[in-house]
């Protein structure tokens, strides 16, 4: 049993137990990976009586190999292995018998962790020793690191300050260091006696290990599609939440940031194919839990983007997020890291509300143009308002007054290290984000971690980890729907006519528009209410692994996820007052009198239950893994929600007597479960395939349809690995190349339309009702035909990759086709006849299709100029869907058809007027030959928009709509990303920029209707209008400028109607994050006891190149009164010690 | 081997583990009932009813005051102009067969064994309240599509591959509906209780007969005037228009059934409060000692209210953000007639065009129809003892010309008077602002707290009162040509409200009575349909005093040291908030039917002009 290990790692030229064994491979190699593990006590212990006098070394070894856990392991130019010895041991350990047996040749010995023991010739005569340190890009020491002398079994592992010592290096060798993911490094080694070594990071790197579903594989045998990142890539971002700190970061993600107040999330989509399925630490969790821990503690996270998602079952057609959070190595001692910024942050760009003179000098010439006899303001206001001095006519900046720059900081310590048995991770942070928005609250989180691994003994392993969080989200309580929005249309709402306070007195709120609840001198916690909720999250996971054999290995994970949320909003009654001069008093004159208080409790609780069998050999080239496992998913989303009037704004606690609403959501409960299978094999690592299956049952279905099987199967072939292409002269430069094909199928039970329990019959409770009797009854409806026709969406993802590294692995990068068909969404078979008057239609079926198809790739390029070490890198990834096959679909006409259909197109197209331009001259209206408003062109005046008469009716309607943009308000189609990477002499430079094109953004609201609904248009807008010379008088000469003039209450005018002119076709590239940095030296760092210090500086959302005027791109309110991405510039220190 | 059997052995308890809960799949819902469950259980039943009761909501009503714009009672004020012109194909179209299974499939249930446990008079009280709420079902469909199929009790399914053929059930004529709604009525009558129900919420043998005149005398009326149309709207098979003489035998069922709800039912003319106008909003829109009301769509709070008082209550005295959304238009308050002059135009100016000056805000309104108090706030009247004064803003005369100062709402001048009143009304675009100088009372809530959004308003809707009865007692005796009859019905309405009596009637005078009478009650476009009168009306041309919508803005005379300084004056204008008059057309008396209907089921019928 115990010799195949050998047979295991390589395979052998003959018998094990009799046999030496002969070995020719990169010993370097396997030092990588046998040195990980630290020296074992083993060799102090077992001790040796024998008599080896007579005997060959090679029988020597034989006996010690039949006494002891021993394996040798040598290289074929041992060629003294037949000399006999001359010798007996008395209760001797092994390092004194092979030191007896060596003396005085050229042989030397290595007792590895495992109790291999590698002999080895040094046949060159000079040697020498050397000595060095280890350090990564920032100057941090690498322990672990594996050093060994190129072509030779001379090697050792850096200590835990990333020393390491070597003797008997010949002169002029190659030290090679490797490290896993870190790109592996050779140092020819001069006269030197010191030698330093600096790692290189490398995400993408072809010795690194990715996860992948239920396991971890190595990425030169992957053929999954499957994008990662490293933990130093993660954590450089000023963003809040996870899915952030992506951005622009890897590819075959599209991303968008459409509302970016405190504590939200970008929206991140693989591939446009939907909501991913997130996997943290092997348990399958949901976006929230994702976005919100600290990702500071994550060690990796990959992007299962095509079949090898598969694996993960019911939830993974839109691909899946696997995440690892970081572990403690073993044998190190115990470091502590702390990390600690401190950032400024302000709205990237929110556009700015008309001026005084703008806003007052547009309304003169509106009422100027609509005739009004009795014009709101006269150019003698507008002089007074623009000077600003007299009583009454002060204006007043409410964009300066409500937007701000706020806090943004973090701190997070963490501490890990380990034993021979047992390593950990421990960390604790917290992070704070204050709105930009004045007084306003903000977003704190306080996340834990704790990762501890142990082995009970050599086989069996146990494991344990806590993940818990608290999530706290608060601001005023303010009237109305969103209360941060509401600060935000504030500086729209109120025009720069209104000042806060009566007299200015800021006890006095008054009311600044017709909307009470937009002055933004009451929005706040005094006057009115507090809203504040609270997550509080804690996930448990427990594992154990225990090894069968050799190679077959028995898991089992137990999750346990419990979350709450409380939330608390009272929004306070209040008054608005006027001031009387004369009496010097503050009469009243609007009292709100609606106490909102309300009370909502959600729960989620989780439990899961993994069982996993692993399985590994090699048999020669021949090399299989295979996996099966069941997992059970159980969560239950309890809440209800409380509504109560308070009879007081002081009083914060509930009471019955004024409590009018309780509703109880019911626990939901979802059940799942699934028994996976997957098979890998590979021959001698070049051709590479996998098969996994995985069969799902989901509680949502009728018993009899509830399971589903999905299998799928990929392929690679490395053909960098084939002798051929070895023989060619490209693959000096080519080092790597490999082919993937994957092609699978996956299951979706989030079927639109479709809620668990359809199959069943009966009354629902709590649906509508009525007061009858003078009391309320809560309403019971009959359910409708029970639905026993749906089931799965079944997805057909394919995909073609190639990966490929040159020149010496300097450049890697990716480039995959996909394709992702789903069938059997939901719609009705129309055709059957049932007629309506039968009360219901027939149940939906599975029986639309769509399709996602497009191409992301990556490109990076490492490399040094002296001591300059830099990399560059660039991602894209182009998705786009397509409505496909529709169950037979019908028009009344070609027309209709045309306007209407869907099958086999893209999908989600912005319709609109195609507008031509602006008309120029009152003549040039007055023989236009198109009905432009369908009044005659009456309405129009120069500077109208001109629409194109599609269909030569001589008329403007809905027929002449044409395609005009993309999708409005999702991830963009294609989003790219171009990384730099400096480092030079322990100063470090990050700068990330992200883009995206493909996406429409249609202005509306106050971005498009005049003086909407009496509020203010942004200063772009209204100071950029076709205008008379003289406001006061309507006939003077126009002037011409980019949007048609704004007359009041004219909204529904064909100037606004949906046209190209207010829907823009996004583009942009934005510096998303910048970070410098600078390492003290090591020597400084020692000094004061710390193993490293590095101050760095970071920004984010610096600067954009777009074509969306004074907007974010990535918005997605049309009005622009939306919270954008931050602006950020913080100033941090990490130290470890 | 021991390796393999180690395999064995763990799959084997991998998958153990894994089945041995693999009935987790078999969860239970939180909220679904079984249908036997549902019988057993009285309260469970009234669930079920609740539903329905809640589901028969159509037209014109508080929780959807939308609806008031489309017609000419009142207009959008709030936030920029409104730019409804014409009548959608489906406009306030009903088709709900959805209702009418579940309705079915409720009957079923409560006449099966299921119901064993319940008393005779239970049964037949839930028979009977099922079996109307399916009968007024058809009374909205029939009025917005003419005849359609009538399914009777059946509870349909469908297995795949059956003859759907025996599903599919042509159009009834409109006659036929009509009638249909009328025989059941009339043995819904004798299933329902007598007596009078909490604010009338439930259904009683009154309700039954009261919908059962009102079928009848629209019957009677499409009869009618549908054939004296230069072009009748009908389809050959009488899907769509009733033949002439059918007109008097429906206009005696009305004459009738109404005459018996006057003699047994208890129901009266709501006549408690000396303050006519006070009175008239009593009877429409509180709850507590109202012998009028006969059937209402009633809320209570907690439980479910309405946002109308929240929503339309005049902003000055508002309780919440909201306020002054659906307000009432000229046209309205001109219809309702003086007390001895039956031109109830507004008397703004004189013969040659000057104002006319008034002392009082309210002094303009006097002598007015006193329901015109109990169904508009007009300027100087008062709301929750509050007066509400709309002030436009000032005039004065520079050279002989009117000029006007208009200030934002709420704005006074350096000495404190007011130029515009916080009430409006106001030309502007901005929100929870008058736009027409008036707003609604009928059903605006007195009640403290009613006019926020975290309560709402308890205020009943009324579908059915008794001042209908005598109406339809009054038009089907004209119609039938007994004129003393007609007189003594209509001035009992007339009486009530304080105006003079009439000595003869005709048409006209029923359309206005009812106008006034039953403002904002979700009558006056059905009326206007049945009398095929609604395309004269709403002709859709610009300016046309019946097409357009026109507001009343008041403004103080500022003229110190002038006689008229201080005294009121007023502007009819076009209300800016409609941009364009209604526009109903010869289509618009019937809805179109889908044409996934007809595809569905190739019996139906296409309505005329679709």
């Amino acid at each position: 049993m115990k010799k195949n290990l050998i047979g295991f790692v390589f395979p052998a030229r003959g018998k094990l137990k009799k046999m030496w064994l002969i070995m020719k491979l990169a010993a370097f190699f396997i030092l990588a990976l046998l040195f990980q593990v630290s020296a074992s006590v083993y060799s102090q212990n077992i001790r040796f009586t024998d008599d080896y006098r007579g005997k060959s070394i090679r029988e020597v070894f034989t006996r010690i190999e039949n006494q002891s856990r021993y394996r040798f392991f040598f290289n074929d130019d041992f060629t003294n292995i037949d000399q006999s010895v001359d010798f007996s041991v008395k209760n001797e350990n092994i390092e004194g018998i092979l030191d007896r047996m060596f003396k005085g040749t050229d042989i030397g010995y290595r007792i590895m962790g495992n109790d291999l023991i590698v002999i080895s010739s040094m046949k060159s005569a000079q040697t020498k020793r050397v000595q060095g340190r280890v350090t990564d890009q920032a100057g941090l020491p690498l322990p672990g690191v594996t050093v060994i002398m190129k072509w030779t079994t001379n090697g050792t592992v850096t200590d835990s300050e990333g020393n390491f010592v070597l003797t008997n290096t010949p002169a002029g060798g190659t030290l090679v260091f490797s490290f896993v993911g870190m790109r592996t490094q050779e140092i020819v080694v001069g006269d030197q006696e010191t030698v330093n070594a600096v790692m290189l990071e490398e995400s993408i790197g072809l010795e690194e290990v990715v996860a992948v579903g239920y396991g971890i594989q190595k990425k030169e045998t992957l053929t999954g599609s499957i994008s990662s990142i490293n933990a130093t890539e993660i954590a450089r971002t000023q963003s809040t939440t996870t899915s952030g700190a992506l951005v622009g970061k890897i590819a075959g993600v599209n991303t968008r940031m459409a509302d970016g107040r405190p504590g939200n999330s970008t929206s991140i989509q693989i591939r446009n194919m939907g909501t991913p399925l997130y996997v943290i630490d092997g348990v399958q969790k949901d976006e929230g839990q994702f976005n919100n821990i600290d990702f500071n503690d994550i060690e990796s996270i990959s992007i299962l983007k095509d079949a090898s998602a598969a694996i993960y079952g019911v939830k993974a057609a839109n691909g899946v997020v696997v995440v690892t959070t970081k572990k403690g190595k073993r044998g190190i001692k115990n470091t502590v890291n702390v990390n600690a910024n401190y950032g400024w942050q302000k709205m990237f760009k929110f556009p700015k509300p008309a001026d005084i003179g703008t806003y007052i000098t547009s309304y003169i010439q509106s009422d100027a143009i609509t005739g009004n006899p009795s014009p709101k303001f006269s150019l003698d206001d507008l002089a007074k308002w623009k000077a600003g001095t007299e009583k009454g006519y002060k204006p007043f900046d409410w964009y300066d007054y409500i937007l701000i720059t706020a806090p943004q900081n973090y701190v997070g310590v963490n501490t890990s290290g380990g034993s021979e048995k047992i390593n950990y991770y421990m960390s604790v942070s917290h992070l704070t984000q204050e709105a930009a928005i004045r007084n306003y609250g903000g977003f704190y989180r306080t996340n834990v971690q704790m990762n501890l691994e142990a082995n009970i003994t050599d086989k069996f392993k146990v494991g344990g980890s806590v993940n818990g969080r608290i999530e706290r989200r608060k601001h005023p309580g303010v009237p109305g729907g969103d209360d941060t929005w509401q600060a935000l249309f504030a500086v729209y709402r109120n025009l720069p006519t209104a000042r806060p306070f009566a007299n200015d007195n800021p006890k006095y709120p008054t009311q600044t528009s017709a909307l009470s609840e937009t002055n933004f001198g009451m929005l706040n916690y005094d006057m009115s209410g507090r809203f504040e909720e609270t997550w509080r999250v804690m996930q448990l996971n427990f594992n154990a692994e225990y090894e069968l054999a050799k190679g077959l290995k028995l898991k089992g994970v137990v999750g346990y996820y419990l979350a709450t949320k409380w939330m608390d909003n009272q929004e306070y009654t209040y008054k608005l007052y006027t001031y009387d001069e004369e009496t010097d008093t503050y009469p009243v004159s609007f009292s709100m009198d609606n106490p909102w208080r309300e009370r909502d409790i959600r729960q989620v609780e989780e439990v899961m239950t993994q069982v996993q069998i692993d399985y590994g050999k090699s048999f020669g080239n021949h090399n299989v893994n295979a996996l099966v496992a069941s997992e059970t998913y159980q969560r239950d989303t309890p809440g209800f929600w409380i509504h109560t009037r308070p009879a007081s704004n002081s009083l914060h606690l509930l009471d019955y007597e004024t409590m009018d609403e309780f509703n109880d959501t019911g626990d939901n409960t979802e059940a799942r479960i699934g028994y996976i299978g997957r098979l890998n094999y590979n021959y001698a690592q070049k051709y590479l395939f996998e098969f996994s299956a995985r069969y799902d049952g989901s509680w949502k279905f009728p018993p009899d349809d509830r399971w589903g099987f999905f299998p799928s199967a990929s392929a690679g072939w490395r053909i960098s690995e084939e002798n051929f292409w070895k023989t060619l002269s490209v693959s000096n430069t080519l080092n790597d190349l490999k082919l993937r094909v994957s092609y699978g199928l996956l299951g979706d039970d989030n079927v639109s339309g479709y809620n668990a329990f359809d199959y069943m019959s009966g009354y629902n409770y709590n649906d509508g009702g009525a007061v009858l009797d003078g009391s309320y009854y809560t309403g019971a409806r009959p359910r409708g035909l029970p639905v026993t026709s749906l089931s799965w969406i079944k997805a057909k993802v394919l995909d073609i990759g190639l990966d490929f590294s040159l020149f010496d692995n300097k450049l890697n990068g990716s480039l995959d086709y996909f394709n992702r068909k789903r069938n059997g969404l939901p719609a009705a078979r129309y055709d059957v006849l049932i007629p309506a008057e039968v009360g219901f239609s027939l149940p939906n079926e599975n029986l639309n299709s769509d399709k996602n198809t497009g191409v992301d790739g990556f490109l990076r390029w490492n490399d040094n100029l002296g001591k300059l070490n830099y990399s560059v890198g660039a991602n894209f990834t182009y998705a786009r869907h397509l409505d496909w096959h529709q169950y037979k679909p019908r028009f009344g006409n070609s027309w209709n058809e045309y306007r209407n259909s869907i099958v086999e197109r893209f999908s989600y197209i912005t319709w609109g007027y195609d507008c031509t331009g602006q008309f120029q001259s009152w003549e040039e209206i007055a023989n236009h030959p198109v009905d432009i408003d369908g009044q005659g062109n009456k309405t129009l005046r120069p500077g109208d928009l001109i629409y194109q008469d599609e269909n030569g009716d001589k008329v403007i309607n809905s027929m002449d709509e044409r395609p005009i943009g993309f999708r409005n308000g999702s991830t963009p189609i294609l989003n790219f990303g171009l990384n730099f990477y400096f480092n030079w002499k322990g100063v470090d430079l990050a700068i990330d920029f992200a883009g995206a094109s493909g996406y429409t953004f249609q202005y509306d609201w106050e971005a498009k209707r005049p003086f909407h609904d009496g509020g203010n248009n942004p200063q772009y807008y209204m100071g950029n209008q076709w205008h008379l010379s003289d406001p006061t008088d309507p006939n003077s000469e126009l002037i011409p400028g980019k949007y048609p003039t704004l007359i009041v209450g004219n909204q529904g005018h064909s100037n606004y109607w949906n046209s190209d002119f207010w829907s823009v076709n996004g583009r942009y590239i934005k510096l998303k994050n910048l970070e410098l940095g600078y390492n003290l030296p090591l020597l400084w760092a020692n000094k004061i006891g710390m193993s490293k210090v590095r101050v760095y500086t970071m920004g984010q959302n610096l600067f954009s190149i777009d074509n969306l005027k004074g907007l974010d791109p990535e918005i997605t309110s049309g009005s622009g009164v939306q919270y954008p991405t931050n602006r950020v510039i913080s100033v941090g220190l990490n130290v470890t010690f | 081997m021991r390796q393999i059997s180690k395999i064995i052995i763990s799959v084997g308890l991998a998958l153990f583990l894994s089945t041995g809960c693999s009935d987790m799949l078999d969860q239970s819902p939180d909220n679904i009932l079984p249908d036997e469950e549902v019988f057993k259980d009285w309260n469970m039943i009234q669930s079920v009813l609740a539903n329905y009761y809640g589901r028969v909501k159509w037209g014109q009503r508080i929780d959807d005051d939308w609806q008031y714009i489309f017609l000419d009672e009142a207009c959008n004020s709030n936030g920029g102009p409104d730019y409804t012109q014409n009548f959608g194909d489906n406009h306030w179209r009903v088709y709900d067969y959805d209702l009418i299974r579940n309705i079915n499939q409720f009957l079923q249930g409560a006449r099966s064994d299921a119901a064993a446990g319940l008393t005779g008079a239970q049964r037949n009280q839930i028979e009977g309240e099922a079996r109307f709420l399916r009968a007024w079902t058809y009374f909205n469909m029939c009025r917005t599509l003419g005849g359609m199929p009538v399914v009777g009790d059946s509870v349909f399914s469908y297995n795949a591959g059956m003859d759907v053929t025996p599903l599919q059930i042509p159009r009834s004529t409109e006659a036929e509906l009509y009638e249909h709604i009328m025989d059941e009525c009339t043995e819904i009558a004798e299933l329902l209780p007598e007596g009078h129900t909490t604010n009338s919420a439930r259904v009683n043998k009154w309700t039954a007969l009261a919908l059962k005149a009102r079928a009848a005398i629209y019957a009677g009326s499409i009869a009618k005037y549908n054939n004296l149309m230069e072009t009748p709207v009908k389809t050959n098979g009488g899907e769509v228009g009733i033949p002439a003489e059918r007109a008097a035998g429906f206009y005696q069922i009305a004459l009738s059934t109404a005459k018996e709800i006057m003699a047994q039912s208890g129901y009266a003319l709501h006549n408690a409060n000396p303050n006519k106008g006070i009175n008239f909003y009593e009877a429409t829109s509180v709850k507590d000692n109202n012998e009028e009301v006969m059937w209402t769509t009633d809320y209570k709070y907690p439980g479910v209210t309405t946002q109308f008082t929240t929503r339309n209550i005049p902003r000055s005295v508002r309780e919440d953000m909201d306020g002054t959304i659906i307000t009432p238009i000229l046209n309205m308050v001109e219809a309702f007639e003086y007390v001895n002059d039956r031109n109830g135009a507004i008397k703004n100016k004189d013969a040659s065009g000057n104002y006319i000056y008034y002392n009082h805000p309210e002094d303009i309104f006097m002598d007015k129809d006193s329901r015109l108090y109990g169904t508009v706030i007009y300027s100087g009247s008062e709301f929750r003892g509050q007066e509400i004064v709309f002030q436009a803003g000032r005039k004065f005369r520079v050279n002989g010309q009117w000029k006007e100062e208009i200030g934002a709402i709420g704005s006074k001048d350096a000495e404190g008077n007011l130029i515009t009143s916080e009430d409006g009304p106001t030309t502007t675009n901005e929100q929870n602002v008058n736009k027409t100088g008036f707003c609604i009372r009928k059903f605006l809530d007195e009640t403290p707290g009613s006019g926020s959004r975290g309560r709402g308003s308890e205020m009943w809707f009324v579908n059915f009162r008794y001042a209908e009865i005598l109406l339809i007692a009054a038009e089907a005796a004209m119609e039938l040509e007994n004129q003393p009859e007609a007189v003594g019905y209509i001035n009992l309405i007339r009486e009530r409200a304080g105006i003079q009596p009439l000595t003869a009637v005709t048409l006209d005078d029923i359309v206005r009575e009812r106008r006034v009478e039953l403002a904002f009650e979700n009558h006056r476009f059905w009326d206007l349909k049945r009398w095929r009168l609604a395309h004269r009306i709403w002709n859709g041309i610009e300016n046309d005093p019946g097409a357009t919508h026109y507001a009343l803005f008041p403004y103080v005379v500022n003229e110190p040291g002038s006689a008229e300084d201080g005294k009121w004056v007023y502007d009819k204008q076009k209300a800016h908030m409609s941009v364009y008059p209604r526009y109903f057309q010869l289509k618009n008396y019937y809805n179109f039917l889908d044409q996934d209907w007809i595809n569905r089921n190739p019996e139906l019928v296409k309505n005329p002009y679709q």
